[in-house]
This record gives structure tokens, sequence and C-alpha cells, in this order.
């Protein structure tokens, strides 16, 4: 009761902060011959722009003013990968074989520049470039050994409206009916760089007006050392003692010395003296800048240039000026439908959770593979073999490894009560130290902690086919009983589960991962399909709790059909709205 | 307390994440999903890295101290490990000629030698034995045992032909025969087993491909739900 109240404390305390993220709609104003039919800011940092060219025309060039961050791949709403890069305009230094030349970024070769795009994009951020920087530390860029980016062309610092150029490699997408989609990315990145950039320059002229305040400083400590000299002297006249006496003389020379020092300094300081007209320039200048700050960071605005080439060689062009400081809208309406949905769902199982819980009754249908897996333990414990539980080679992020620990931990009490030998290699680092808690867990849970073996579940290797091969060896060494293959498998599935077969263990599988399930029925005796196997937890258990989720899961493909039913009525009678909202949901 | 924490914490990212995925501001795309999301694993991966090679060096040395069967095998991983380790951190890059790098994991380190050479050509071979699995799986899979056995037998061999130069020419070949006997008729399409392959992939494969994905998607759904609301608690093993 106490954790419920939380709960709802919680979700309430996370609702209230989202207007804190809240971000005003943006702004794009275009101007030129070529016509922008649509753009769309997909997410905080990049937006997408659409044209429409005849099919003569074709892009020649694309432009995004100020400064860029380099992107490699990226996937288009239509499910293309494009890739391009953006570099800042100037030269690179390159060492290659000994020999070191300067070289225009526009006139780089190819692989060099691919390679420095790369690198550009992975290791740079503007502002914290390591100069120089040694391209032999990454494998990666084989082409060039030694790159240097002079230090005044990756930012503002020297140039303000740096133009980036971009030679983009498959640019956009091109649909079939001329559609060009084209995507900019890094803009908040832009923003950033740009902001540090003024940052940088209020700081270097605050630096400027301090001269003056250091001067007085040092004055002042001449002062001080004068008074000390003048004491010392008087000192020295009044003393007898020549010992005394011969340190006040050594001190009255390291007094002459330090005085030195300190009036070479204001001398140095007295070069770099500014008037008073230039003190006000500077602070002129200073607030001039603070309120381009300002402005900037509230209303930032960056050019994108498309130009189109036709086959007469005549360009069109169109220029947007888009202000990205509120960058998006706060709400992804593309997914409005898929929050919706969601949200009834949760209802939906929410709902079924307290009906469950009031002591409702729901039917479950008897699913093969799962009410097999009594007998499957059983037939270990009989035949004084091993169980085997493979978890599939996917990460602890990936929801199939997450069903599968689910899996795991109800087997793992079955098999803790007959204390059957379990067998647990896993493919991955985290999901190894989950697992490991997971059988544990299960063991203290059905009361025999002194039968679990710490060595029962262990990691073999993250390396697909060794994994495969090690399973293997185990299967073939071992030979257990029964054979567990739950959560997201690849390639491997058939290796391991064949080799199962051969050894004659009885296989129960389960996947959600469409391309392996006929491998897994080809060779294991039961396979779970799917769905069932999230469902495999909850009907193991057989908690009503658990299972009113699986009644809800199947509210939910009822509605999908629902749906699917509807859409297919509607658009044989000539309304198209429901397929306009199927078509606009995003992967 | 030891598990009313991770059921808070689940619970609240759970939420947020929820959300995260339907707001498109910079907080949510960039903090949430990139900073921390990703950052976060990559520190918990290294822990779980330290634990992990704990297991696997303790599991081989009780095989050996054992000497269970086949223990020279939990030598050879023991000494490999020891080996790629070494030559990755502990050995120094020095140049031993030939364009190589005793240590590191560069291009032309010994360790990228040993990898390329030897872990490479080994997960190719176990690879390249699928083809002889699958050989062996599809047999019995198409043994004509019962109606659906023999529908899947039947539609196997079609797809086969269909994808083989074979289905091709007897598609030609009595496309041939069709224009000299009944011509009239397209009788020689029942042999177009090139487009009966395509149709049977696009049609029927598509549509039972995608029930299933229906109901992956809910099931993920009602998992993660499951998980975030606490309702679900086997994965931090236990029920109470």
């Amino acid at each position: 009761m106490r954790l419920r109240k939380l709960r709802v404390i919680l979700l309430m305390l996370i609702l209230l902060t989202v207007p804190i993220f809240s971000e005003k709609p943006l702004e794009v104003k275009a101007i030129g011959d070529l016509q922008l039919e649509d753009y769309k800011y997909d997410n905080a940092a990049s937006i997408i722009l659409k044209f429409k060219l005849s099919p003569d025309d074709f892009l020649s060039k694309l432009k995004l003013s100020k400064d860029g961050i380099l992107r490699t791949s990226e996937m288009l709403p239509d499910g293309n990968m494009v890739e391009y890069g953006l570099l800042p305009n100037g030269t690179v230094e390159i060492k290659k074989d000994g020999t070191t030349k300067n070289v225009n970024m526009t006139d780089l070769e190819s692989p060099i520049r691919n390679d420095l795009v790369k690198f550009y994009h992975i290791y740079f951020k503007i502002g914290q470039i390591k100069e120089p920087f040694n391209a032999e530390e990454f494998s990666e860029f084989s082409n060039i050994s030694t790159i240097r980016i002079a230090k005044n062309i990756y930012s503002y610092k020297a140039k303000k409206d740096l133009s980036i150029i971009n030679k983009f490699r498959l640019p956009y997408y091109k649909t079939d009916d001329n559609y060009y989609y084209i995507r900019f990315k890094g803009l908040d990145d832009l923003k950033k760089s740009y902001i540090e950039d003024f940052e940088n320059k209020i700081k270097v002229k605050k630096g400027e007006l301090t001269f003056e305040n250091k001067k007085n400083t040092i004055k002042k400590e001449i002062l001080k050392l004068k008074e000390k000299y003048i004491n010392n002297k008087k000192k020295l006249k009044a003393e007898k003692d020549q010992d005394i006496k011969k340190e006040l003389i050594s001190l009255k020379g390291e007094f002459n010395e330090e005085v030195g020092s300190l009036k070479s300094k204001l001398q140095e300081l007295k070069k770099k003296k500014i008037d008073k007209e230039k003190k006000n320039e500077i602070k002129k200048e200073i607030i001039l800048l603070k309120e381009e700050l300002k402005k900037a960071k509230k209303d930032f605005a960056i050019t994108f240039t498309v130009a189109a080439e036709s086959k007469e060689g005549m360009e069109t062009y169109c220029e947007l000026f888009s202000t990205i400081t509120p960058k998006v809208e706060q709400i992804n309406l593309d997914k409005l439908w898929i929050f919706l949905f969601s949200i009834g769902f949760i209802i939906i199982m929410l709902l079924l959770y307290n009906s469950a819980k009031k002591g409702k009754k729901l039917y479950v249908r008897a699913i093969a593979g799962l009410s097999a897996v009594e007998e499957a333990v059983g037939r270990a414990t009989e035949m004084g073999k091993p169980v085997l539980y493979i978890s599939g080679i996917s990460y602890i992020t990936d929801i199939q490894t997450l069903a599968s620990i689910n899996i795991l931990g109800q087997i793992a009490k079955k098999v803790a009560i007959y204390e059957t030998p379990l067998i647990v290699p896993v493919n991955d680092p985290i999901v190894y130290t989950v697992l490991r808690e997971v059988v544990r867990e299960a063991y203290v849970d059905v009361g025999k902690p002194d039968a679990y073996q710490e060595e029962s579940v262990f990691f073999l290797t993250t390396a697909q086919f060794a994994y495969a091969a090690g399973v293997n060896g185990i299967i073939v060494r071992d030979k257990p009983s029964t054979i567990f293959y739950m959560g997201s498998f690849f390639a491997e599935s058939l290796l391991m589960s064949e080799t199962g077969n051969q050894v004659g263990a009885m296989q129960i599988a389960g996947t959600a991962s469409t391309t392996q399930i006929p491998f897994f029925i080809a060779s294991c005796d039961y396979t779970l399909i799917g769905e069932e196997l999230f469902a495999a937890s909850a009907y193991l258990s057989r908690d009503p709790l658990l299972l009113s989720t699986i009644k809800a899961q199947d509210y939910g493909k009822a509605l999908i059909m629902l749906l699917m039913i509807l859409g297919l009525t509607l658009e044989l009678s000539g309304i198209h709205w429901i397929i306009y909202i199927l078509q606009n949901i995003p992967d | 307390m030891k598990r009313t924490i991770p059921l808070v914490l689940v619970f609240t990212l759970g939420v947020i994440y929820f959300f995260a995925g339907f707001f498109s501001n910079s907080f949510s795309v960039n903090f949430l999903q990139q900073e921390i999301y990703a950052n976060w694993l990559k520190i918990v991966g290294t822990f779980a890295i330290i634990m992990s090679v704990t297991s696997l060096w303790r599991r081989n040395y009780i095989k050996i101290k054992r000497k269970a069967p086949g223990y020279v095998y939990n030598y050879i991983e023991l000494i490999g490990m020891v080996v790629m380790a070494s030559f990755a951190v502990l050995l120094p890059k020095v140049n031993i000629g030939a364009g190589m790098v005793l240590g590191g994991i560069e291009k032309n380190s010994v360790f990228n030698w040993i990898f390329m050479n030897i872990q490479v050509p080994m997960q190719a071979t176990m690879f390249s034995m699928l083809a002889f699995y699958i050989a062996s799986a599809a047999y019995r899979a198409f043994r004509a045992r019962n109606i659906e056995a023999t529908l899947l037998l039947i539609t196997a061999a079609i797809v086969m032909i269909g994808r083989v130069p074979l289905g091709e020419n007897i598609y030609q070949a009595m496309s041939g025969v069709n224009s000299h006997f009944l011509p009239e008729f397209h009788w020689a399409g029942i042999f177009d087993f090139q487009g009966i392959t395509q149709w049977i992939l696009d049609i029927p494969n598509t549509a039972s491909k995608r029930a299933i994905v229906f109901g992956v998607a809910m099931g993920g759904i009602a998992t993660s739900l499951k998980i975030v609301f606490g309702i679900e608690k086997s994965w931090l093993g236990g029920t109470e």
C-alpha cells in the first residue's frame, strides 16, 4: 500500500516537471525560387526539408550557414539511409609518408576527406579540439598519419560568418515522384558552439579591461615594498650587531630584486595600457556582445541553402532562415496515436489487474510449450542430468532478454525444488550479473540456498559464434536432458538447437525473432512463438495478477484486429482517413 | 528495502522514459536518451565485464582443478585470455618489424593479427556449418507426417525450385511447349516457380510474420509495463 502511494506521488512529480522542459514552436522562412513543400523538426536537433523538383532537375548544392556538426548516416522517414558530413572551411595540415602539406579541405582526396569527415564527427566537438591530432591512434583512419587542423578555422573566433562546406555523399532521398527529402542534423550543437564562442569573446574583452586593475595592484605592491625597504634602512642604521647587519643588508638586496621585477611587470602593462576612450569602447563592445548573446540564446537563426540545377545549367535555389531557439514542438504529434493507444493499453491492463486482485478468475488458454516445462525439469531430475538455459544473445535493453530473465526466475525455482543441476552460460556481461542474482534469489525463495552453485551461471563470451561453439561444447560434454532457448536469437539458433537435438535433449524454445522461429520449430520439441515468450513467466508462475497482463495483451490484439477490419471496411467504402493516420505513424 | 528501492527506481525511470519517447525536446532526446541511457549503460557494463571475467576465470579454474572431462579446453581458454590481454594491455607498443606493433589493439598490432587470423576464421567456420545444420533440420521438418507437414514440404519444394535457375528453366521450357500446345490458355503459368515463390513470400509469409509481430509488440509492451508497475518481480529474483 505504501509503495502504491509512493508510485502515485512519483507519477505526479514527474508530470509536474513536464512544463519545465516545454519549448516554444519554431519558425521557418523560405526565400528563393525553389519551392519548399514541407519541413519538419523531427527532434530537438534535426530538420527534414521536403522539395519538389522537375524530373530534369537535380540537387546541386546543400549548405548550412554559420557552423556545422558532422554526421555520418541518418535514417530518413522513408527508411532510406543517407550519409553525409560537414566540415569547417579552411585548410588541414597533413603529414603523410614524412612530408607535410597544407591542403584546402575542398581539395582533399576523397579517401582522406572521408576519413576526416568521420574523424571530425567522432572526435571533434567545437571548442574541444585537441591538436595536433595523431590519427595513428585510431586505426580506422588508415589514410592519414597525422592531421592537424589549423587553429583559426574551426570556429567563429577567427571568422564569424564561416560558411560550412557541404560535400554531401548521398545527401538526400528522392522519391519516385521527384520529392526530395533532406535532413540537417546537429542544430543544437551548432547553437551550443555559437553561444560558447560569444561567451569566450566576452571573456577576452573582460580580460583586456582588467589590465588597468592589475596595474594598480602592482603599484600598491611596490609602495608596500618601498615602505619595508625604508623600515629596513632605519633598522640597519640603529643596529650594532654585525651578524644582524649582514642579514639586513641581504634583505635590502632582495627588496631591490622584488621591486625590480614588479617594475618590469608594470612597464609591460604600461605598454598594453589602454586609454579611457578604448576602455569605453571595449565596454560598449562587451555590452553589444552580451546583447547578441542574449538574442542568440533566445532566437538563434541559421540558414539552409538548397540549390537545384537544371539540364541547361540554370541554378535555382532556396534559402531557409530558421530560428531554432525553440527548436521543436513540445510533443511529437506524429506519435499522438501511439501515445493514445499506449495509455489505453495501460488502462486496460490496470483494470484487469485490479479485477484479478479482487479475485476474478481469468481464463488463459493452455500453451503446450509452457505446460511441458514441468515435465522437462522432471525428466532432467529423473535422468540425473542438468538443465541448460540459454537466454539469447542480446543485451539487457532487449525486451526479449527481459522476458527471458523472468522465465529463468520461474524455471530456476522448479529446478531448485528438485535440486537438479542448472547450467546457464551467458553472452552479455550485464545480463550475466542479472541472471546470477535471479537464479540465486530463486534458490533462496524456495528455501534451498545451499543447493545454489555459484558456477552454474557463468559468462561465456560476447562473440556470437564463439558463444554457439561454447554452448555446443557444453551440450556435447554434459549431455543435458533439457535445454531451454528463451530470448533473442540470430544465426546461431540452429547451430545450438540442432546439436541439442542430436544428443537427444528435450528442447523448449521461445523467441520473438521471426527469422529464427522456423529453425526452432524444426529442431525443438516445443516452440513458443512471439508473444508466448512474453506470456511465459506469468503462465509458469500461475499468479492471477500476472495472468491479468496476458489478458491485457489479448485485448490489445483484439483492438488491433478491430482496427484492421474497420480500416479495410472504410477503405473499401472510399473513406481513407484511417489509412492516412496509420501511414503517418512513425516507426 | 532491498526490493522497494529497485521498484521505485524502475517505476520512476520507466514513467520518465515512457514520456520521453513522446517528447521531442532536447532534454528527452539528448539528455535522457543519449547522455543518461548510453553513458550509464557503459558505466554499468564496465563493472559487469570485471565480474564476467572473474566468472570465466573461476569456472575454468574449477574445471581444471577437478580435472573435469575436456579440461584441456579450459587451459586453452585461460591461456588465450591471458595472451590476448597481455598483448592488448601489458606489452609496450614497440615496433617488431614488418610494420607490426607488439602491444595495443591497433590495426597493425599483434593483438589484431591474432584476432583476424584465428578468431575470425574460426567464427566463419562455425557460421559455414550452419548450411549443414539447415539441411539436417530441413530433412526432419519436411517429412510428410501429417497434412501440415505435407503442405510445408510442398511449399518448401516450390520455394526451393523458385530460388534456383532450374525453376526459371522449367518455366521457359514449359512456355515453349505452351506456345505449341493449347496456346489460348496460359497453362505454363503453373510452372512459374519464381512468380509463385514471390507470391508465397509476399502474401502468406508476410501476413503470418506480421501477425507474429503484432503479438510480439503487445507482449513487449505488456512485459515492460509489468516491470515498470512492479507487477512482475521475477527480475529481482523471487516473488515477494
